[in-house]
């Protein structure tokens, strides 16, 4: 190749990337294709709405004149004719010309609906009984739909149970969600803002509370939530217990170990004992944050009757913010919250969907279903106030829920295939059975339907 | 009905009612027996009505039921469980035991063998035959209900995977739902055959009434697409207790094919609900007109139009279903390409008003009532058949108020014209024309104050089968629920007003609107033998020399 044709091709190559970058201002301008398919939606309801009014304001104005008109006291005598040729040419022509029209408005808008732009985001939904997962390029899942404002998404939508309808009213746009098969959609929010996901396809006892949200939000705004690590469950406090390392000697659970267990011991007395004497001298503190505090961040010289001194002060490695958040945790358990102040999420906050997630990601529905089928266990629907399959029958409470997710065998009193789930944390037995509760018991009564969610 | 009371006909005739036979041998006495064993086409079209009635009254205390717990959000009278059977039933008694035999069965029993001037259809013992499947299919319907793990929860449509894996009582429903489309089935062949072979000589084809024709193209569909209904059941039943795995994903089937063969029987069944009561506004209209219906080719032949073109647009009921865009654009052409025949009757019935010499009795005041509430139906249906708009508005309120539309104000308004229009020459006494009126008002009122609103709520999104729904839909759901109650008023009324008519009214004469069809001919009640010899056959919309004798 010539040097001339090079700096031809160069020249190109150049042309075409200055139209690529003047096409990508275009798009950016216009976000996603430049149909919007909103507008071209409205535009046939517009249209097929405009033209029935017309129909039917004639249909009904000729029918009561006639009425009126021909009335049989004032026309005894109807005239008698049974065709007229032009008339039921014009019968026939009119109609088929106004929906040929309607017909391809309709085409239209739905090419709109269906033909997702180049570069539209992917995400991935899968709808199951009864909620909704969004899953983003990085991996990343959601409840609710957090998009940025101004692009175009595209979804490619699935379900894993029956057939679910993702329902966006706000862009028009619904599409089933079918198991084995992908649908795809795509919409595009042009305004900041929180638009309401409904299930359109009857799936069972919970349909109706199958809702989510599209929440549009700036750029900035949804590369955060994108880099944002799912928060830890449970309470902070809690984590921090993990990371300073004191689990390795202090049970949560009551057993001991190097260490007394920590269950229960807020407000309780301890007893140490002050080395030098033969346990003689004892000495009593009252647990509480002043106690704690005193326990764990000194370097003391005295132990915990029964154990041996090998505790060391924290007053280097922990802040007192920290301090707090264990204290608080050993205070309240996973009833998070009450002193730690906004860092926490109120335990009141445990929800039935948290509960869903839960038993998906625990496994439980890999046995048990949610819409009254048996697969290896007992259904989850209706389970609350129907007898067990426990050797004594018992009738499925609370009470019974926890001893079972304790130690299968010995509360159902024959060997199970279930495992033991001995590691939920207070708030997570919390939303199990919530989520349990709100799938309705035999004879109790209907959860309500929380409005607030849907706000 | 008083037997010794009877009103007499012109003749010294015995009313169909009345007993049976001489006293001699094969007297059927005036029994039960000789009721629910008869083979007479008159008392299996009144038997038809009698559980007709009785499985409306029902499916209509279930819908009170379900617009009271909607009246306000949140967990109120019932519980979702309850909720969502209770909508099932709703939809399973009206479609399949209350709007499918409908006019056909009952009016369509009585009045198709006459108005080609035969004594009975082709094959009566088969005739009570299909009442007696009618009757087994309802009961195990009714059984499904109370027995089994609950009530079945799964909407009339019986959508897979759901219908497969739920544990209430699915199964007895769909062998209901089996048994009830042989029945449909069997009518269907009866009044083809009948047709065809029963005419009396003269009675050619273009002499048949439009009531004849519309039930005759609805045999076709009847004897045509139920069979794929029967089969769909039956493989919902085979699913459920052989786990075949037809329409399970995860063993190579596909839910997709679930709701083509569901809708292949089910939109053309929209056609068996709405062609009879098409037939039955054809013969109303001139009649209180007193004009020859206009364009009677037109209307004939657009029974058989939409009949045929019926059958090809299932697939509309599938726009979101995420099936091909290709087989969108092609049903929805096809969608609105029966638009056509529909429009061309309601031009058709406005043109035979059109100068004629027009008496507003009750027959004609539902008739016209008819088609405002149809005209409301259809119009909305193009948005549902434009593929765009459908997206928007499928599964949500817009398509429960288009559907009731049609439905209830379509036929359903029909089956009251035509109980109104042919009440004296079956029971031989007349009701109360003001009352009447006044029912025919509040119904109207109610229909559209508890329907209107849901067109609005629809475009709103909220989405049907809803147990709880958003705050923002409250007003609309409240209103919905006042117009529930302004219609069992008005129904309450003519039902009423029915009763009583038939009971204590005044005795009817032999042709009291007017009609030039060969009933009117016929003594009042009808006989128990209509014709002695063949009658001849008459022009059934010429009206000279016919006069009202009420």
């Amino acid at each position: 190749m010539s040097a001339p044709e090079l700096a031809a091709n160069h020249t190109l190559a150049a042309a075409d990337q200055a139209i690529a970058t003047a096409g990508q201002a275009v798009a950016t301008a216009h976000p996603g294709n430049l149909v919007n398919a909103v507008a071209a939606v409205d535009n046939t309801f517009l249209l097929i709405f405009g033209i029935s009014a017309a129909l039917l304001l004639l249909i009904t104005a000729a029918m009561i004149y006639f009425v009126i008109r021909y009335d049989r006291k004032k026309h005894p005598v109807a005239a008698d004719f049974s065709s007229n040729l032009w008339a039921e040419v014009i019968w026939i022509v009119l109609p088929t010309l106004l929906v040929l029209g309607m017909f391809w408005s309709g085409w239209h808008s739905f090419r709109a609906l269906r033909d997702a732009p180049a570069g539209a985001l992917p995400i991935i939904v899968t709808a199951r009984m009864w909620s909704w997962d969004f899953e983003y390029p990085n991996g990343k899942h959601s409840g609710t739909l957090i998009v940025p404002v101004g692009k175009a998404v595209k979804l490619s939508l699935t379900s894993k149970d029956v057939i679910h309808g993702f329902f966006a009213p706000a862009f028009r746009l619904k599409i089933d969600t079918v198991p084995g098969m992908t649908s795809h959609g795509w919409f595009r929010a042009d305004k900041e803002g929180e638009y309401v996901i409904f299930c359109s396809v009857y799936c069972g006892l919970q349909h109706a509370r199958m809702t989510s949200a599209i929440k549009a939000v700036s750029q900035e705004a949804f590369e955060r939530f994108l880099a944002e690590k799912p928060a830890a469950a449970g309470h902070p406090g809690k984590a921090l217990l993990d990371a300073k390392g004191c689990l390795g000697c202090h049970s949560l659970d009551g057993t001991e170990s190097v260490g007394p267990t920590l269950k229960g011991v807020y407000g309780s007395t301890g007893v140490f004992v002050v080395p030098g004497g033969k346990d003689k001298h004892e000495k009593k503190l009252k647990l509480d944050e002043a106690g704690l505090k005193q326990v764990i961040m000194e370097q003391r010289p005295w132990r915990v009757k029964g154990f041996e001194p090998i505790m060391p002060g924290y007053a280097d490695q922990m802040t007192p913010e920290e301090l707090a958040q264990i204290i608080d945790y050993l205070k309240n358990g996973d009833e998070v919250g009450k002193t730690a102040g906004e860092t926490a999420t109120p335990a009141s906050t445990a929800t039935p969907e948290q509960g869903r997630d839960l038993a998906e990601a625990q496994g439980c529905l890999g046995c048990h279903t949610t819409d009254g089928s048996e697969i290896v266990g007992p259904s989850f629907k209706g389970l609350f106030g129907k007898p067990s399959t426990a050797k004594d029958k018992a009738v499925v409470d609370r009470a019974f829920v926890e001893a079972v997710l304790k130690d299968p065998a010995a509360r159902l009193g024959r060997p199970s295939s279930m495992p033991a789930f001995p590691d939920l944390t207070g708030i997570q037995r919390q939303q199990l059975l919530l989520f349990l509760e709100s799938l309705g018991s035999t004879h109790g009564k209907a959860p309500a339907m929380s409005h607030e969610a849907h706000q | 009905m008083d037997q010794t009371d009877h009103p007499a006909g012109g003749l010294t005739s015995r009313p169909f009612f009345g007993p049976q036979g001489s006293g001699g041998p094969g007297d059927k006495g005036t029994g039960l027996a000789s009721w629910i064993f008869s083979t007479d086409h008159k008392r299996i079209g009144l038997l038809y009505l009698g559980v007709i009635g009785l499985m409306f009254t029902t499916a209509l205390v279930l819908g009170l039921i379900l617009r009271l717990k909607l009246m306000t959000p949140g967990s109120t009278l019932l519980t979702p469980q309850q909720y969502n059977a209770m909508f099932t039933l709703h939809g399973v008694i009206m479609v399949f035991m209350v709007v499918i035999p409908s006019i056909p069965a009952s009016f369509g029993n009585i009045f198709l063998p006459l108005h080609i001037g035969a004594n009975d259809v082709s094959f009566p013992r088969l005739n009570n035959f299909s009442w007696w499947l009618y009757v087994t299919g309802m009961v195990l319907a009714i059984t499904s209900i109370f027995t089994g793990a609950g009530a079945p929860d799964t909407g009339w449509t019986f959508y897979v995977p759901f219908s497969e894996r739920t544990t209430t009582n699915v199964s007895l429903a769909v062998i209901a739902v089996f048994i009830l489309g042989f029945s449909s089935i069997l009518t269907g062949l009866n009044f083809i055959t009948t047709v065809h072979r029963l005419r009396t000589p003269g009675m050619t084809w273009r002499k048949l009434s439009l009531f004849v024709w519309s039930l005759y193209a609805t045999g076709w569909i009847q004897v045509l697409a139920t069979p794929i209904l029967g089969i769909t059941a039956l493989l919902i039943f085979a699913e459920r207790v052989l786990h075949l795995g037809l329409f399970d994903p995860g063993r190579g089937g596909d839910p997709l094919l679930y709701q083509h063969l569901f809708w292949i029987y089910s939109h053309p069944a929209v056609y068996i609900m709405i062609l009879p009561a098409m037939g039955v506004i054809s013969e109303i209209i001139p009649v209180f007109a007193r004009k020859p219906i206009f364009g009677y080719n037109m209307i004939a032949f657009s029974s058989l139009a939409i009949a045929f073109a019926g059958s090809l647009v299932w697939a509309h009921h599938m726009f979101t279903s995420g099936m091909s865009d290709t087989a969108v654009l092609i049903f929805s052409f096809l969608t609105f390409v029966v638009a056509i025949p529909s429009a061309i009757k309601v031009f058709n019935w406005l043109s035979t008003l059109y100068k004629g010499s027009i008496s507003l009795d009750p027959p004609l005041l539902y008739a016209l009532g008819f088609i405002f509430m149809f005209s409301i139906g259809g119009l909305t249906g193009l948005v549902l058949g434009a593929a765009g708009t459908d997206i928007h508005v499928h599964d949500t309120y817009f398509v429960v108020a288009h559907f009731h539309y049609v439905i209830f104000g379509g036929t359903g308004l029909g089956m009251f014209a035509a109980m109104h229009y042919w009440f004296p020459k079956v029971f031989g006494r007349m009701y109360d024309h003001g009352r009447a009126a006044w029912a025919f008002w509040l119904v109207l009122l109610g229909m559209n104050v508890l329907y209107f609103p849901m067109f609005i709520m629809g475009l709103q999104g909220m989405p049907r089968r809803y147990y709880d729904y958003l705050p923002q839909y409250g007003s609309m759901q409240m209103v919905s629920t006042w117009g529930s109650w302004l219609l069992a008023v008005g129904l309450a009324l003519m039902f009423w007003n029915l009763y009583r008519g038939c009971r204590y009214g005044p005795i009817a004469t032999r042709n009291p609107w007017g009609g030039a069809t060969l009933e009117w001919t016929l003594p009042t009640p009808l006989p128990h033998e209509a014709f002695e010899g063949d009658p001849k056959a008459p022009e059934p919309y010429d009206f000279k020399g016919i006069n009202p004798d009420g």
